[in-house]
């Protein structure tokens, strides 16, 4: 009896631990195997496992079939030589040690010259010193403006000081006899840079802001803070920075409590989304810039056709991806332009006065120089919407030129 | 200013409703058992998903899907105990780290199945009741109907059939109760069973009212725990006691201060607790 | 000394001057930042093991490690002060909370302790996301000054910068080094003694006249100055502190990899601390994955080898023993 109950347990030992030996050694014969043809490799940093993959996994989504289309395109001609492109994807899990391992990977060990991440803004403070002075190029879209010292640091589509004033805008223009508004906001950085941008905007337009709250990302039960608010009546809710999900429950829970009035989701939402959860009379009027349905509310041929790819590839449209399908195309017209795969010499030719890039919506320069002392956003025109009979209508598109103006006003000058 | 204590007072009674179900199924686990299960709001979390797919994706009926999604989560919970838990009964500290290593693998089976995005469950019981100026929405309306009845079936099942009492017998003195022939074993199992099938419930009819993702069980789990210590480990009925005091504190404090003050307080009522009255509000020594 | 511990110091002696040739060899700086994180966590675990040699299991463990790290991220960012001073000011500092916090956790024992230290460990750490000023609320704190750098006559002056690979890695391992030992000598030393018999029976200690408070007060903040000087060496190192990662996520980690690894033996929380730490390394692959492996290799130690991995040298010894014998009998 007991020699049975013995050798099993060594047995399952044994194997469980030829198993571990056997995991280990995968990525050391994964990475013989890849060595093949003349590849570039990009660099994706994103939280695909934990709390935040809900977020990083689109961003991931989207630049793999970029990166799909561009080699079933033939890939990238540079002096003579055609390469293609390789995604290599290193989890952050949005938690510093994790992220910082994450880049030190993929400098050093996978040696790529372009990140697309990370997903925080907290882990980028770690992370920008040092693909700066690797000179790694950095892509994704933050909600926290530029440095003027980091060369190599990129927004790939507006950031939250540049189309929230027009989200606001928008909703004057449609409801003009609002005067009071309740801001909300993700309780984490995002979120309070975004806090601070809809204070000043509200302020500018002349609106009184008569509740001005922050919530904790993972509360699902929004009745208390709801009571609270509701008692000042407000004549709208702006609500920044919370996930599609949530916001489409602060949605629900307001019409429930009796609130009436529209909301606005200055940061984007995703219709579907909201629609599942929140249902087309509570999601009535919900204005929001940018959109997640690429195919329905396509702005330009390529954004259909891609969203189209997207969908059939991965079954789901998700908000955020053909952001990231941009940043490739980025860095493909970069190192044409170029004519060198180097991360130096393709900032150098971003960085030229003038010079266009194509993305999914259209072509895009890089600006921001005025504000922000250096031009290192992606001039993306994007829709804003509003929901009408359960539809995502388009209510118009606001370019670069159409913001300026209200910039300042986001900024408090 | 009266109307906004009443809602708070209404949005109070709803947190409790929630958290009572999902406490019910803790305690009871505990008190058989003598496991400490960090994976408990897992099966909750199992619960909504299951509803989701039974009732969100194969159009069944709704109480269909309820009863379902009990009856799977607690066979998985079942087979579970079995052959993870049960060397480690009344063994607090092994059973906690193994309850913590099936957090993770429910998280990943359900990303796997279930993919990382928020879902959405259809209402069930759409609409919204006035009642002197007060906001009650039809669904939570409904779950605490709803939850009332499970929690009053199961206090029948415990007062009244024979299981029951051995299951209680087992909660007061298992050696007594193995020396009066019970089945500690078959107790233990069922113990597990129940207390999922009740978690699986609370998430099954949470499902509508929030969102799913594979992330919603450790805060829920935390909270739990909170009430189980606050009510006394093994009393059922401190453990319903305790569900309305943290509700009610969650959403005055939420309302008049702010959240994060609100989860302070519940922190705080843990420790103080546990260091002055251990055996908790109901619970004996 | 025989010839049993001759080759046991040998060994050791070994380990060690291998740990410190390994920057010789391993020029990548993301082994190396995944090595000395590797020695960062381990200062932390093992305290959390000290704890345990009196029988008690604390969850304020790691939110202590995040309180070292605050302290003396605030005094040198806003009292100015150079981190070799603010580094043993921030130990005494957190030791001196930490004494507050265990006070009333004191009274109780077993789970009861575990979820009380759990419970004021969090309300300790969700002051730090309340109060923006000075903690810096949800993003915590960020652009945390580097140490100074060493200068010492003689020789070329060490510098900590984001590229110091070697300089970080020695300066951690040192500290590691140092952490063990001297909870090694504490162990085994009277108040190991006295630690030991707590864990045996509290009441029958009492009877033989030790104030078990007192020595568990003692020994809980002889950890937590650990865990301290683990959370400053982070906070230093990652040059930014966040609330979030100090929940019962690492918490939960720090105990397993204790657990795991064996906590019966000294050298336990290591061992368990380095092999889950590489297989998240080396599963980076598969990241959807790594928590599922997490928990089987949980559940299957747990079950088959409840002593932790560091038994199971000895396991295979007595199998193959067993073996022998057996072979032996049916000659």
């Amino acid at each position: 009896m007991k020699k049975k109950s013995e050798k099993k347990g060594l047995v399952a030992l044994i194997g469980s631990l030829s198993l571990i030996v056997i995991l280990a050694a995968l990525p050391f014969a994964v990475a013989q195997a890849a060595e093949k043809h003349e590849t570039i490799k990009i660099g994706i940093a994103q939280p695909i496992s934990g709390g935040w993959a809900a977020w990083g996994v689109p961003v991931d989504r989207g630049a793999r079939l970029a990166i799909e289309d561009v080699n079933a395109a033939g890939g990238i001609k540079i002096g003579g030589k055609t390469y293609l492109l390789e995604a290599v994807t290193e989890d952050t899990q949005a938690e510093s040690a994790i992220a910082m391992a994450a880049f030190k990977k993929l400098i050093y060990s996978h040696k790529v010259g372009y990140i697309l991440g990370p997903m925080s803004s907290a882990n980028n403070k770690i992370v920008q010193p040092l693909t700066e002075e690797n000179k790694v190029i950095q892509l994704f879209h933050g909600s926290f403006p530029p440095n003027p010292d980091d060369y190599y640091n990129f927004r790939g589509t507006l950031i939250g000081e540049q189309y929230a004033p027009a989200a606001y805008a928008a909703l004057m223009q449609l409801y003009p006899e609002i005067k009071t508004v309740a801001i909300l906001n993700r309780d984490e950085e995002g979120g309070w840079i975004n806090q601070k941008v809809a204070r000043n905007v509200c302020k500018a337009l002349g609106l009184r802001i008569v509740a001005d709250e922050f919530i904790d990302p993972k509360e699902k039960d929004y009745y208390p803070i709801l009571t609270k608010i509701l008692t000042k009546k407000p004549d709208f809710i702006g609500m920044g920075m919370i996930a599609p999900g949530y916001h489409a429950l602060l949605i629900k829970q307001g019409r429930e409590m009796g609130y009436k009035g529209p909301f606005l989701a200055p940061t984007g939402s995703d219709t579907a989304v909201v629609l599942d959860i929140a249902g087309a009379k509570a999601a009535e009027g919900l204005i929001a810039v940018g959109t997640a349905d690429y195919i329905g509310l396509a702005t330009t041929s390529l954004m259909k056709d891609v969203g189209q790819r997207y969908l059939k590839r991965y079954g789901t449209q998700d908000a955020w991806s053909l952001e990231y399908y941009n940043n490739i195309l980025y860095i493909k017209a970069g190192m044409e332009a170029a004519d060198s795969i180097d991360p130096k010499d393709v900032v150098k030719v971003w960085r030229t006065p003038g010079f266009t890039m194509p993305s999914v919506y259209g072509d895009v320069t890089w600006v921001g120089q005025e504000f922000w002392g250096i031009n290192s956003i992606a001039s993306c025109p994007l829709p804003y919407t509003q929901i009408r009979n359960g539809k995502e209508v388009v209510l118009g598109v606001v370019t670069w030129e159409d913001m300026k103006p209200l910039v300042n006003a986001a900024l408090g000058k | 200013m009266t109307l906004l204590y009443l809602q708070m007072i209404v949005n109070g009674t709803m947190i409790g409703f929630q958290l009572a179900l999902f406490a019910t199924g803790l305690t009871l686990v505990y008190g058989i058992m003598l496991i400490i299960n960090f994976a408990h709001g897992e099966l909750y979390m199992l619960g909504g998903f299951a509803v989701f797919l039974f009732f969100d994706q194969l159009r069944l009926n709704y109480f269909v899907s309820l009863a379902l999604a009990m009856i799977v989560v607690a066979i998985v919970a079942t087979v579970t105990e079995r052959i993870f838990f049960k060397p480690m009964r009344g063994q607090h500290i092994p059973s906690f780290i193994m309850s913590c290593g099936l957090v993770f693998v429910l998280q990943v089976l359900a990303v796997l199945v279930f993919d990382v995005k928020d879902k959405a469950v259809d209402s069930v019981f759409p609409g919204v009741v006035k009642i002197f100026g007060v906001t009650l929405s039809m669904e939570r309306l409904a779950i605490i109907v709803i939850s009332t009845v499970i929690i009053s079936a199961f206090y029948i099942f415990l007062q009244r059939s024979r299981f029951g009492r051995a299951m209680r017998a087992v909660m007061q003195n298992p050696e007594a109760a193995a020396l009066q022939g019970v089945n500690i074993d078959q107790v233990c199992s069922s113990a597990m069973g129940i207390g999922a099938a009740l978690a699986a419930a609370a998430g099954g009819l949470l499902a509508p009212v929030f969102i799913l993702n594979p992330w919603i069980g450790p805060d829920l789990t935390w909270e739990g725990f909170i009430v189980v210590c606050l009510g006394g480990k093994t009393s059922l009925p401190g453990t319903l006691l305790a569900a309305f005091i943290l509700g009610y504190i969650k959403s005055f404090v939420s309302t008049l201060a702010d959240p994060m003050v609100a989860r302070m307080c519940s922190a705080a009522i843990l420790g103080i607790i546990l260091t002055l009255r251990p055996q908790g509000l109901l619970g004996h020594e | 000394m025989n010839r049993n511990d001759w080759l046991k110091w040998v060994s050791l002696a070994a380990v060690v001057i291998a740990l410190f040739l390994i920057p010789v060899f391993i020029k990548n700086p993301y082994w190396m930042l995944v090595l000395t994180l590797l020695w960062n966590y381990i200062i932390v675990a093992q305290g959390f093991r000290y704890i345990a040699t009196t029988g008690e299991y604390s969850f304020a463990h790691v939110p202590l490690m995040g309180m070292g790290g605050y302290a003396s991220a605030l005094l040198v960012m806003k009292l100015g002060m150079s981190f070799w001073l603010a580094l043993p000011l921030a130990v005494l500092v957190t030791a001196i909370i930490s004494a507050i916090i265990y006070y009333p956790c004191l009274r109780t024992t077993g789970t009861f302790f575990f979820f009380a230290s759990f419970a004021f460990g969090e309300v300790m750490r969700l002051c730090w996301v309340r109060f923006k000023n000075p903690f810096g609320g949800v993003g915590g704190l960020s652009h945390i000054p580097r140490p100074d750098p060493i200068h010492i006559p003689g020789l070329p002056i060490v510098e900590f910068t984001l590229f110091s690979h070697t300089s970080y890695y020695y300066l951690i391992l040192v500290f590691m080094l140092f952490s063990v030992l001297t909870m090694y000598l504490l162990e085994n030393s009277r108040l190991g003694a006295i630690a030991a018999a707590i864990k045996e029976s509290k009441i029958l200690a009492s009877f033989v006249g030790i104030r078990v408070w007192r020595y568990e007060m003692i020994i809980f903040v002889i950890a937590s100055a650990f865990a301290a000087l683990g959370g400053c060496l982070y906070a230093h190192y990652m040059t930014l502190l966040v609330p979030e990662e100090f929940y019962w996520g690492l918490a939960i980690y720090v105990c397993i990899w204790a657990v795991v690894g064996g906590m019966g033996h000294f050298t336990g929380p290591i061992v368990g601390t380095i092999v889950f730490g590489l297989i998240k390394e080396l599963l980076r692959p598969f990241p959807q994955i790594v928590p599922l492996i997490y928990g089987l290799i949980l559940a299957a130690t747990l079950a088959l080898l409840p002593e932790g991995l560091i038994s199971l040298p000895k396991k295979i010894l007595l199998w193959n023993k067993r073996r022998l014998s057996r072979l032996r009998r049916d000659k």
